[in-house]
């Protein structure tokens, strides 16, 4: 077990409740800085339901959430962006009527201070740091490789430079945990090559830790530090890739075992 | 062989047709000329429409498609309509003669003879005149079934050409005074001097091209006033020129004004107006567009005035100086915003400054040029712009739909004239109608002037506008729509109640509310005594306090009031705010995850939002005088919404076009009065099925290379 400090995102015990379905049923995960830790499980798990509880937008009924050792738990989606957490979706959402230099800008939001005074009479503190964020801006589009796209709505945008968009609009923030849900989803193998190269470079380059929710295996088996599963909204296993791959409880999930838990599964 | 498509459309249009018949439109537009004595404004209305519906059965048909084809489809789908219109006005005179034949009124009144004789050409035979209709409808179709293999530019030019002869013939009477032949050459020749000199010297820096440009305006201004003074121009006479009218802006140089001052004057003015040109070629290129079809628009009226009407040998001049601005503007637009490009940031700046210069003082001067009632129009326009830009930042660019816009209105309204009026706020609680006239000014203390009285409206609205944003916030679309139109009624029925009489007057609403008074009258007597004489003519001039009362004074509040709304809007559009607006209208829930506080966001739009009505709601109480609860019902707060909606939604520029087009055409139009609801339906209509973006939709904002050149500084 790694020293405390290492651990950037400590889940203890979290629970979410739809009625009377619990989505989420006592999960604890930790996190270790600068890794790549993956998220997976077959359809319905809970994945998507467990990354909205630690962005804020589900509060939990039970557990804490602690972030940098400071709890998160009910803080609003907007303030967790500001603790330094980040997220893209597993349906892309961009802001589609704006352009991707837009879009960046916004990602952008947390770290700057203008108000609604400061922007009407254009002070020089304002000026300033628009200035800023445009020099920001205009690297992290050569980050993402979208130079000279910058100008292009988001919406006309090629389904794969939307995903990269995506991921460059949550980089904006300067987050120190990114959260990609899906992010291989609908890319042929050689764009899948290239986010994996991407996700690495990230973390050995930036300093990230990134926690993904993944479907394709071979992108997870190759990238994940560690591994942890959930099934019916409880954590089945955890570990290194290899380790996963051999627990049967993990085989029984993921193809069903003889008492008929593939129906239920779909 | 006819598609289905083109019958539907056929039918469609029909029954618009139809109805617009039933209702007498062509007749009562019979009367209206847009050519004298050729082409009544009826008949461009049925031109129009069968024009339209031959172009719009084809709009969609392949592009290889034969011309036997598409002008067989036009043809169809326009005598369908004329059909339609034609079975329905046939229906209804029966209707109407069984009605009176068993002794009641007609049931549909409009439907007389003077209307069926207007659409059968004047036939003797209604049958050989609606036979007539229907092949004049055929070939008009077929003719705009073929218009669609022009290419699109010259469709264009077509279009906008058609229209300003139309705008032009219908507000001829009014317009045709505005500025005389005389002075729109000189105006425009001063322009283009300057624009032709900088383009011809071709100098790459702001300052070169304006500078000889400025140095030509007044070489210019300087040869008319030798030839004025050749002419025989003295301070007493004025030499007759082409025309009528004598030109009235030259005239006001020469008369009254020694040879010196004269020959001053026109130089400094051409020079100014020279330098205008130089800064057009280089400059983007929407304002190039705009600021060329501003100085065509000057050539038009002036040649209009010349002629006094817009008869067949006006119409033709007009279209052939339209079609040559066109033409013109198409092959310079590119190359302005090529040399613009190549401008400094800071030149590109300055550009854009004395861009802004010139227009803020062409507006400025506007009132001049404009009689009472076109400038009574224009101020009911700077009304609903500076509206329609507060309603864009709650609708256009947060995304939150208000229905209850005029709530603002009302306030802003109510807290200028109850703040200038006597009633039991301003008397100490004691109600207005038992204090005897004598008693005010020793009672009524609290009666603040105009000056305090409207930033206190706009602090009124924007406060209210923040108040009802707590409640609302977690509402969205639909559900917002209806809670805030309940709040606009609120408003309204609580300045109409009983409860608040005292305050607010009840059903019988302000009355007597004062005009805004500028008192600088103890300036007067220091600059009378400087000893300086333009000083001194100064003082003498606001010795007296000045009444801002009739519509070309208030105008100069309005002015103000749309100036202060579009460059804030401006501003915030531009901000961080304004992107975390557009955002949260995109998506909330994500717009929250990249880290933007909604509550904070959306009570800011709202505050801002109404804040701008509370403005305008402050100057139209003391514009009117009178003020009462119905003034301020459900359908303000709709045509604001309209104005935005057929505008262009989140873009300024859209919003004085909306407005323009939503108040500026019917106001100008008596006829139109009575049509106007109609009117606004079928333009909503059109907006939705042709335009959904709104006339002048926003453009992607350019970032890319200002952040590249942000990024490139920053790294030396």
């Amino acid at each position: 077990m790694a020293a405390t400090e290492d651990i950037i995102l400590d889940v203890r015990a979290v629970t979410k409740r739809f009625g009377g379905l619990t989505a989420v049923s006592k999960v604890d995960l930790q996190i270790k800085r600068q890794t790549i830790a993956s998220l997976i499980g077959p359809n319905g798990a809970g994945k998507t339901t467990f990354f909205n509880c630690i962005t804020g937008f589900y509060r939990p009924e039970e557990g804490e959430i602690v972030f940098h050792g400071k709890p998160i738990t009910l803080l609003r989606p907007d303030r967790i962006v500001h603790a330094g957490i980040s997220r893209t979706y597993q349906n892309i959402r961009l802001f589609n009527a704006m352009t991707v230099m837009e879009n960046l800008l916004v990602g952008m939001h947390p770290h700057m201070k203008a108000g609604a005074v400061g922007a009407i009479l254009n002070t020089r503190r304002t000026a300033h740091e628009e200035q800023e964020a445009l020099a920001d801006a205009a690297a992290m589009l050569d980050f993402i490789g979208l130079s000279g796209m910058g100008d292009t709505l988001a919406n006309n945008l090629p389904y794969g430079l939307q995903r990269r968009l995506e991921i460059g609009r949550a980089l904006s923030s300067n987050p120190t945990l990114l959260l990609l849900d899906e992010p291989t989803a609908g890319m042929n193998p050689q764009e899948t090559e290239e986010l994996k190269v991407f996700i690495r470079h990230l973390r050995d380059e930036r300093g990230l830790t990134i926690f993904l929710i993944e479907h394709d295996m071979k992108v997870v088996m190759s990238i994940s530090d560690q591994v942890s599963v959930l099934d019916y909204g409880r954590k089945i296993s955890e570990g290194t890739p290899a380790e996963v791959q051999a627990d049967p409880n993990v085989i029984a999930a993921y193809l069903g075992t003889a008492t008929g838990k593939e129906e239920e599964a779909a | 062989m006819i598609p289905r498509g083109t019958l539907r459309n056929g039918l469609n249009v029909g029954f618009a047709t139809a109805f617009i018949v039933v209702i007498g439109m062509p007749a009562v537009f019979a009367e209206r000329y847009i050519i004298a004595d050729v082409l009544s404004f009826s008949a461009t209305m049925l031109v129009a429409i069968f024009l339209g519906a031959g172009f719009f059965a084809v709009r969609h048909s392949a592009a290889d498609s034969g011309q036997v084809k598409l002008a067989l489809n036009g043809a169809v789908a326009a005598a369908v309509t004329a059909l339609v219109a034609i079975i329905a006005l046939v229906l209804c005179i029966q209707i109407n003669a069984s009605a009176i034949s068993i002794g009641m009124i007609a049931v549909f009144p409009n439907v007389s003879g003077a209307l069926v004789s207007q659409l059968t050409f004047g036939q003797e035979s209604a049958t050989a005149g609606y036979l007539m209709l229907l092949a004049t409808a055929a070939i008009i179709g077929a003719l705009g079934g073929l218009a669609i293999l022009l290419p699109k530019r010259i469709l264009n030019i077509g279009a906008v050409t058609l229209l300003m002869v139309v705008v032009l013939g219908l507000l001829q009477a009014q317009i045709n005074t505005i500025i005389t032949l005389v002075d729109a050459l000189w105006v425009t020749g001063a322009v283009a001097i300057g624009y032709i000199i900088a383009t011809w010297r071709a100098r790459p820096r702001l300052a070169a091209r304006v500078g000889e440009a400025a140095v030509a305006g007044a070489l210019l201004g300087l040869l008319i006033g030798i030839l004025l003074l050749l002419l025989g121009a003295t301070s007493e006479t004025m030499p007759a020129l082409l025309g009528k009218h004598p030109p009235a802006l030259l005239q006001s140089f020469v008369l009254g004004k020694s040879t010196l001052a004269m020959l001053l004057l026109l130089t400094g003015v051409s020079l100014a107006l020279s330098a205008i040109g130089a800064t057009l070629s280089a400059t983007t290129g929407s304002i190039h567009r705009l600021g060329i079809t501003v100085l065509l628009s000057l050539l038009l009226l002036g040649i209009l005035n010349v002629f006094g009407k817009l008869d067949l040998p006006a119409a033709i001049l007009i279209t052939a100086v339209m079609i040559a601005g066109q033409l013109l503007l198409e092959r310079t637009t590119r190359r302005s915003e090529a040399v613009f490009t190549q401008f400094r940031p800071a030149e590109q700046q300055n550009s854009q400054r004395l861009v802004s210069l010139a227009g803020l003082a062409l507006a400025l001067i506007l009132p001049m040029f404009l009689t009472g009632y076109i400038n009574n129009v224009v101020d009911l326009i700077g009304l609903y712009i500076m509206m329609g830009l507060g309603l864009n930042i709650v609708v256009g660019f947060a995304g939150l739909l208000n229905l209850g816009y005029v709530a603002f209105f009302t306030i802003g309204a109510y807290t200028v004239g109850v703040l200038t009026t006597p009633n039991a706020i301003t008397c100490g609680g004691v109600p207005a109608a038992g204090i005897a006239t004598q008693d005010i000014a020793t009672l009524c203390t609290g009666i603040t002037t105009f000056w305090v009285a409207w930033p206190a409206a706009v602090l009124m609205a924007g406060l209210t506008g923040m108040l009802l944003g707590i409640p609302v916030l977690r509402l969205r679309g639909d559900y917002l729509a209806i809670v805030t139109l309940g709040f606009g009624e609120i408003i309204r029925l609580l300045a109409l109640s009983d409860v608040f009489k005292a305050y607010l007057g009840g059903a019988q609403g302000i009355v007597n509310i004062p005009s805004p008074v500028i008192d600088l009258t103890t300036l007067s007597e220091p600059l009378v005594n400087s000893g300086v004489p333009i000083l001194a003519q100064l003082g003498t001039a606001i010795s007296q306090p000045i009444a801002l009362s009739g519509p070309g004074q208030i105008y100069y509040l309005i002015l103000f009031g749309v100036v202060v709304a579009t460059f804030v809007t401006y501003r915030l559009g531009k901000s961080r705010l304004g992107r975390a607006w557009r955002s949260m209208r995109e998506d909330e829930a994500v717009s929250q995850a990249m880290g933007v506080n909604l509550v904070q966001n959306k009570l800011l739009a709202f505050t801002i939002g109404a804040a701008f009505a509370g403005i305008g709601g402050g100057i139209f109480g003391s514009y009117l005088k009178s003020i009462f609860p119905n003034s301020f019902t459900l359908l303000v707060s709709i045509n604001v919404l309209a104005v935005v909606i057929i505008g262009g939604m989140g873009n300024i520029p859209g919003i004085f076009v909306g407005a323009v087009v939503i108040f500026g055409l019917p106001e100008a139009l008596r006829e139109f009065q009575e049509y106007r609801l109609l009117m606004f339906g079928g333009l909503l209509v059109l907006t939705m099925l042709l335009r959904p973006q709104g006339l002048l939709p926003p453009r992607p904002v350019r970032l890319e290379e200002k952040a590249k050149a942000a990024l490139a500084k920053k790294g030396t």
